[in-house]
């Protein structure tokens, strides 16, 4: 209990008292009219003796009052303080607890980068016993390729910005190294003076293990699966091309098909690896100054046969004006080849297709509407999903597996864009895909 | 007669190709590992080399790449990667150790290959 919360009890107190006196004082007076100090009467019997004694008594009694009234305010004072410690204590016990059994490696780091406090996971994590880690240099137990740029992160972090999610290997005394996700918190002085850093480590070694084995099988399936097709696309263009005698008009035809099937398989594969190399973030983007209109007219000259069968009917709405734009055109031409295909996939023989590519403030909009089948309204949130194909395309025996939107989606979102779509059931559709210019 | 050195461990796709290369009127001599390509490589000295990436052997295609692009005769020959390996990782160590083209076997028409393979060797 501190001065602030008695000091006002003991002011309140003395002032009643000597308040008290001076009213006894004044009534006194006012009532026996007679002078203090008349020692020659008798002293007991005196007035002045009863208004000592009256006085007195009631300074005593208000100020054991107010010791009274300080004195159970100082227990009940302390009795909240012990609860508040007990508390505090509790708190800080299931702390380290928590801190302790964590199953996230932590450990703390001075400035200098020296270990303290690690907790059992950021033991196991480094292979290490207690003893031969406290105070160590944190760099030392890391691969040495990575220990230059540890040491600059933990002067970030304890100089107060926190670092999150840096890769890195750290190596076990037997040589053993482990993937970790390294990130470091700043916190206020448990050690010396200045911020340490709290370090958190997460062990991603399976995942990494795990990304490998996909990426190796990805590559290997993409090299196993395309050396049968080239086979059979080299040989069919042998064929079809008389280098090797001549084909009657039936086996020509017949060669044909088998080409066109071939073909559908290698953009089958190509899709899979596409989506396969999307996942796992492999991707590569390469961004150039790029004409739109180039790419939009190169693939609707590649789609001319598959829209000149069906007699549909494409308008172009294309600013004339357009400026560069900065992106992968090989991977806008997947979106531009993937919408246009799809409307003239999913529109009627005489159907109508438009394709616009405008500059709309600081976007370039690329959009295709189409008269055809559109998407039923109670499927249209799975349309950019991977493997959705609309139940009015399945049943139309319309040829797809369900890949394309969801690539056109991934790559616009790798591009930086966006993608959206208005449909109707048996209207039309219209997608749109903007990209900042 | 241009002389081409078509290093491919895939007996079927080599063999197509040859076809078509001698039709364009080249003279074709085929490898079917890293190991004998090289060798062939720097005795027949050829105008122009076909290379696959994934080859058996102790040799494979960068190998090989790298191996050629070392030599006096070998850094200014026309080396086309003919591969199906399209991944980024062997794009850029091709790129990186100076091969010419990098032509992806399932997307390319035998044709093509042709019209690539002159357009490098400049004739």
């Amino acid at each position: 209990m501190d001065n602030k919360n008695t000091t006002p009890l003991i002011i309140s107190g003395v002032f009643f008292a000597v308040l008290e006196s001076l009213i006894f004082t004044l009534w006194y007076k006012s009532n026996y009219n007679t002078t203090f100090f008349l020692l020659n009467q008798d002293w007991f019997n005196s007035n002045l003796f009863q208004y000592l004694t009256i006085v007195s008594a009631t300074t005593i009694l208000f100020l054991s009052m107010t010791i009274y009234l300080i004195l159970t305010r100082r227990f009940k004072v302390n009795a909240l303080a012990d609860k508040k410690l007990k508390g505090l204590l509790d708190s800080r016990e299931m702390f380290l607890k928590l801190y302790e059994s964590a199953p996230v490696a932590y450990l703390l780091v001075s400035p200098e980068g020296r270990v303290h406090f690690p907790n059992k996971a950021a033991l196991r994590l480094l292979g290490v016993k207690a003893n031969e880690l406290e105070k160590k240099p944190f760099v030392d137990f890391l691969d040495e390729s990575d220990r230059e740029h540890a040491q600059v992160l933990i002067g970030r972090a304890t100089g107060g910005s926190g670092v999150s999610d840096e890769e890195m290997q750290i190596v076990r005394p037997n040589g053993e190294k482990r993937w970790v996700l390294l990130s470091i918190f700043p916190l206020k002085a448990w050690i010396g003076k200045g911020k340490n850093g709290l370090i958190n480590l997460i062990d991603i070694t399976k995942q990494k293990k795990v990304d490998k084995v996909k990426t190796e099988f990805v590559s290997l399936a993409s090299h196993q699966l395309r050396t049968p097709l080239s086979a059979v696309k080299w040989y069919a263009e042998l064929l079809v091309q008389g280098d090797v005698g001549e084909l009657s008009p039936a086996q020509l035809r017949y060669v044909q098909k088998m080409q066109d099937g071939n073909e559908r398989m290698i953009e089958l594969v190509n899709t899979l690896l596409s989506v396969s190399r999307m996942e796992l973030g492999t991707l590569v983007v390469d961004k150039k100054k790029v004409e739109a209109r180039e790419i939009v007219s190169s693939v609707l000259e590649e789609l001319n046969s598959q829209i000149s069968e069906r007699k549909q009917k494409v308008t172009l709405n294309i600013d004339q004006n357009l400026p560069l734009i900065d992106t992968d055109s090989k991977l806008f031409r997947i979106v531009v080849q993937n919408l246009i295909s799809n409307a003239s996939k999913y529109t009627h023989p005489e159907g109508q297709i438009t394709v616009s590519l405008q500059k709309v403030q600081e976007n370039l909009v690329f959009a295709v509407v189409d008269t055809g089948i559109g998407i039923p309204a109670d499927e249209q949130e799975k349309v950019f999903t991977k493997f959705f194909r609309s139940s009015n395309a399945t049943k139309g025996s319309v040829d797809g597996v369900g890949l394309g939107l969801y690539i056109v989606k991934q790559v616009m979102e790798v591009l930086g864009g966006s993608v959206s779509f208005k449909s109707e059931e048996g209207s039309g559709t219209t997608f749109t895909a903007t990209l900042p210019i | 007669m241009n002389k081409i050195l078509l290093i491919e461990d895939d007996k079927d796709l080599a063999e197509a190709l040859e076809i078509k290369l001698k039709k364009a009127d080249f003279e074709v001599t085929i490898a079917y590992n890293g190991e004998d390509g090289g060798k062939i490589a720097f005795s027949d000295k050829p105008d122009a080399i076909i290379l696959d990436l994934i080859l058996p052997g102790g040799k494979d295609g960068i190998d090989l790449l790298k191996e050629i692009r070392a030599d006096d005769w070998g850094k200014n020959v026309p080396i086309l990667i003919l591969t199906n390996m399209d991944d980024i990782k062997h794009i850029s160590l091709a790129v990186e150790h100076k091969s010419n083209d990098y032509i992806v076997k399932s997307d390319t028409t035998l044709d093509e290959i042709v019209v690539r393979l002159k357009d490098r060797m400049h004739i």
